[in-house]
């Protein structure tokens, strides 16, 4: 029997003949490990410490007789192990305060003398916590939102539609700005007022889609066919209008991450000692002139994450195009 | 092709009088009244038990509207439907949902109504889980059995509907009308999307199911050639309403309405003969605004002066009825 495709599958398959969407998709993928194991990335505990005959893993577990050791200046007197990069996010070297790269410090260190590769790899979390979650909050919002309008239409669409309407009157940006000096800036304030300002071009797609499967007949046969008002929404109607939410999403994902970004280099957004690519990129105004690595590096990263989740978008946009020819 | 069944039920299956559905039509400016487009204005008819009625019109007749208000996947205005002894247009939401396990349509276009995201197997499932307490194997079989009947195979039923043809689409959609042993099929030109070598199948099909599960039909279509083998009445719709209702051996050898007899003479026939008139003149006209008295009259051959001043009333003539002045 031949095996049958579903229709994911069909889009995998020409998402995969793209190249340059292919290669945002690695970078995405790689941005995710890096945040997932920055612990494991960036730390100044050894991953192995051998002392005495006695095997340490200070990384994974706490030992209180190594309390205070200082695991990079053990290398000469035992086996020490240490993570590629051997700084944590916070930790203040004084001896080298705004030094260029080098090979104690391989992106080199801030005014406070902190490691920026360290700083760096920790802003990840960050910038992927806040792009995932904000963009799951109003995507959620603009699916529930969409969906009533369209499903329903009528008066219920017009209200919505209305107030769609009346939502992107306000420039986003400096509507977020408002909220959150108001609600005082932190990461999940930003992450929450992200989500429930982001959610009207969702909604608006949502809509649109679905006033347009509710007059497709496989709707129709399931109306006749005696289904719930909850089965024809959610097993006939949401699958068939999901995919141009996910390319919108995807975009969406990278404009948040530079919002997130706005907002920190702004100083409204996640707030010190937590490190974030914006905050990192504001604290560098101050040594412009001749601190490059301090812009330079976060400025690099933030451009390379957008770039990649914008290839992906549109390399997901050009896999479910039906308008695209499939071979 | 079913001749003569053994046993004729004279008990009406099906039906309708009085149906009415008008739609609303967005004014055009700001001190017009919005339309009214009469799309089905007091059609009435009724169907034998096993029997089918062929019903014809151009586009814009207002046939597919009288099928989808018979199953109020559109709500009807005004009129009285009932389906073996069941008054339809009287039931509330719930007993109409569980009713419609009674009343099955198949629809034109055999790409539209399948749900792209859904295997043949969970298609056809998909009204066994709302009306029975099948089990899953149950399930499987009832598919696997339907999918016989209709000419497919029950290996099948993994396959997505983008790896079927037109015609086994086409197939697909009847098995899914026939799932719960409906009584009455509602054929909306289940025929005019596929070639003419498969629509003979199809037809077949349709015929041999008829007979195999005692089913009534209404079918739809906008030529009279399609109906002729399956249809045991015909009724001929023009702007909402119908113009001549006649069984079948009458309508296609003496018609009655000269709009019946343009259809009729508009069939291709192997031998072309000339006819002293036979194609219709002009389009047919907005049913926002139909001309005064009869709606036939600026295109009809024997226009007289009455035509011009009052609509026909529905006569019995030669066993059939008919809306026309001559008679």
């Amino acid at each position: 029997m031949i095996r049958s495709r579903g229709y994911w599958a069909g889009v995998w398959r020409e998402f995969r003949r793209n190249r340059l969407a292919l290669s945002g998709l690695v970078v995405v993928l790689a941005l995710f490990v890096v945040a997932l194991l920055a612990p494991l990335l960036a730390n100044d505990k050894a991953y192995i410490y051998i002392s005495q005959g006695k095997a340490y893993f200070p990384i994974l577990f706490e030992y209180p007789e190594l309390a205070g050791l200082n695991f990079r200046e053990e290398s000469e007197k035992a086996f020490v192990i240490m993570p590629p990069i051997p700084y944590t996010s916070s930790e203040y070297d004084l001896d080298a305060i705004v030094i260029p790269p080098s090979a104690r410090h391989i992106l080199g260190t801030d005014e406070q003398g902190r490691d920026l590769a360290a700083r760096m790899i920790h802003g990840t979390r960050v910038s992927i916590l806040v792009g995932f979650i904000a963009v799951f909050i109003y995507v959620t919002l603009g699916i529930i939102i969409g969906a009533l309008a369209g499903y329903y239409g009528g008066v219920v669409d017009m209200l919505i539609s209305r107030f769609i309407e009346i939502i992107i009157c306000f420039p986003t940006f400096f509507l977020i700005l408002t909220i959150l000096a108001l609600v005082g800036p932190s990461l999940v304030n930003v992450m929450v007022v992200i989500g429930i300002t982001g959610w009207t071009g969702i909604a608006r797609i949502v809509r649109g889609e679905f006033l347009k499967v509710r007059e497709m007949e496989f709707v129709q046969a399931s109306r006749a066919l005696g289904a719930r008002d909850r089965s024809i929404i959610f097993r006939h109607m949401l699958p068939n209008s999901l995919a141009p939410v996910l390319v919108s999403a995807t975009f969406g994902i990278a404009s948040t991450i530079l919002i997130e970004s706005s907002l920190s280099f702004l100083g409204f957004g996640v707030q010190p000692p937590t490190p974030s690519w914006g905050d990192i990129l504001s604290q560098s105004r101050d040594f412009m002139d001749f601190a490059w690595w301090l812009t330079l590096v976060p400025g690099f990263a933030i451009f390379i994450t957008i770039t990649a989740y914008n290839l992906v978008g549109e390399g997901f946009q050009d896999a479910i195009d039906p308008r695209a020819v499939r071979k | 092709m079913p001749e003569k069944r053994t046993a004729i039920d004279s008990t009406p299956m099906v039906e309708v009088s009085g149906l009415k559905k008008y739609f609303a039509v967005r004014r055009k400016g700001l001190f017009q009244k919005p339309g009214q487009v009469r799309a089905v204005d007091g059609v009435g008819f009724s169907i034998l038990k096993g029997h089918c009625l062929g019903l014809v019109g151009e586009s814009g007749s207002g046939k597919t509207t009288v099928a989808r208000s018979i199953l109020r996947l559109i709500e009807p205005d005004a009129g009285r439907i009932s389906v073996g002894g069941t008054l339809v247009s009287k039931l509330d939401r719930g007993e109409l949902r569980r009713f419609r396990r009674n009343m099955q349509i198949v629809f034109q276009d055999p790409f539209g109504s399948l749900n792209p995201r859904m295997t043949i197997g969970k298609i056809l499932g998909e009204p066994l889980k709302i009306h029975t307490s099948l089990s899953k194997n149950d399930v499987r079989e009832r598919v696997a059995m339907l999918l016989d009947m209709v000419g497919l195979s029950g290996e099948h039923s993994d396959r997505y509907p983008h790896e079927f043809s037109g015609g086994q689409r086409q197939r697909i959609g009847i098995a899914r009308a026939i799932a719960l042993d409906p009584g009455f099929i509602i054929l909306d030109e289940p025929v005019s999307a596929l070639d003419v070598s498969i629509q003979a199948q199809i037809l077949n099909l349709l015929s041999d199911l008829r007979g195999r599960l005692d089913l009534t039909y209404l079918f739809v279509a906008h030529d009279l050639s399609v109906v002729e083998h399956i249809s045991d009445t015909i009724a001929v719709m023009y702007l909402g309403r119908i113009v001549e209702e006649s069984p079948r051996a009458g309508l296609y050898r003496k018609p009655l309405h000269p709009y019946t007899q343009s259809l009729i003479k508009s069939i291709p026939e192997k031998k072309p003969v000339k006819h002293g008139f036979n194609v219709l003149r002009g389009e047919i006209p907005s049913p926002e605004n139909p001309p005064p008295g009869c709606y036939f009259h600026p295109r009809c051959p024997r226009v007289m002066e009455i035509c011009r001043e009052e609509y026909p009333a529905m006569r019995p003539c030669a066993g059939a009825r008919v809306a026309c002045h001559l008679y």
